[in-house]
């Protein structure tokens, strides 16, 4: 059970190193898909305020015993929040779509133009990173 | 530990954590010919494009901490002791950010970050602020002044 957990877990790291997750609405450019989600943390913000409690986590000793508490406070809203936001964004037509990384061999010695305006998802269309965390969609059917 | 030495504690680590949030640099842009008022006037045009295309949206953010005096620390600027710390992000800021960049960008200017001038380089001197954005150069840095924007001097031509 552990094995399967563990090798789950590994796959989903590896996934992130070759893809990534974003909202995406064809023919949206990168400001207004930024600028939408920027309303929807906003709408979120305001209709799922923090609400923060305390909880008292029991400290156990080797045995399995309770030797203590310690406090753990914590936003009971946030994950409703982040729903909230989500969905926000699915209203606005968006859809979370996962995006390859271009793989180096596929860009290297070649240069692309950066999509806007976000185009229809085909397979020649991939990520890539640039420095800051950006990252810009290209074609590798249309090398400059 | 006693109460006083735990203060103690709390407030030098608050105090090396707060000398840590001093941007060392000043970012600002550039356009050749652009007159230092144009280029106010087209940052305010950008800073309010910004804020009214990513308005603000504060997050509570917390951090589980350990408990005790061991869970004391800094994080997402505000200070725990003992407890869990609950401080609060603006999960806007990084594309409100962004998007006054590229607005500038966008207007043909260039991002150029200069060093803020330190108190010894300063010396007790004083300088005229240099007009428009100079090449960034090991005499060119900033000044910092409460309420308005940095100056940029140059070290080498003091009053």
């Amino acid at each position: 059970m552990r094995t399967v957990v563990a090798t789950g877990l590994a796959l989903a790291v590896l996934a992130g190193c070759t893809e990534y997750s974003q909202f995406y609405k064809v023919g949206a450019s990168s400001t207004q898909t930024n600028s939408d989600q920027a309303h929807c943390n906003t709408f979120a913000a305001q209709t799922v305020p923090p609400m923060i409690i305390t909880d008292w986590r029991p400290i156990f000793d080797s045995r399995g015993r309770i030797v203590g508490q310690i406090p753990e406070t914590y936003d009971v809203n946030e994950g409703r929040r982040y729903s909230v936001a989500n969905q926000c964004m699915v209203d606005r037509g968006y859809q979370k779509t996962t995006i390859p990384y271009c793989k180096s061999e596929d860009i290297e010695g070649k240069s692309y133009a950066p999509l806007t305006n976000s185009p229809p998802i085909t397979p020649s269309i991939c990520a890539i990173r640039q420095d800051g965390g950006r990252k810009v969609l290209v074609d590798l059917n249309k090398p400059l | 530990m006693p109460a006083f030495s735990r203060l103690c504690v709390f407030l030098t680590l608050g105090a090396v954590g707060l000398g840590g949030c001093a941007a060392p640099t000043y970012q600002t842009f550039t356009k050749a010919g652009a007159r230092d008022a144009t280029v106010a006037q087209d940052q305010t045009a950008c800073n309010v494009e910004a804020n009214r295309l990513f308005p603000a949206a504060n997050y509570p953010v917390t951090y589980p901490g350990s408990g005790g005096f061991y869970g004391t620390g800094y994080y997402g600027g505000g200070w725990g002791l003992g407890v869990t710390y609950v401080g609060s992000t603006d999960v806007n800021a990084g594309m409100r950010n962004q998007h006054r960049s590229d607005c500038m960008r966008l207007k043909g200017y260039t991002p150029v970050t200069y060093p803020v001038c330190t108190t010894a380089q300063l010396d007790g001197r004083s300088y005229a602020a240099a007009t428009g954005a100079p090449a960034p150069a090991p005499n060119i840095c900033a000044v910092r002044r409460q309420g308005a924007a940095p100056v940029l001097i140059d070290l080498n031509k003091p009053l």
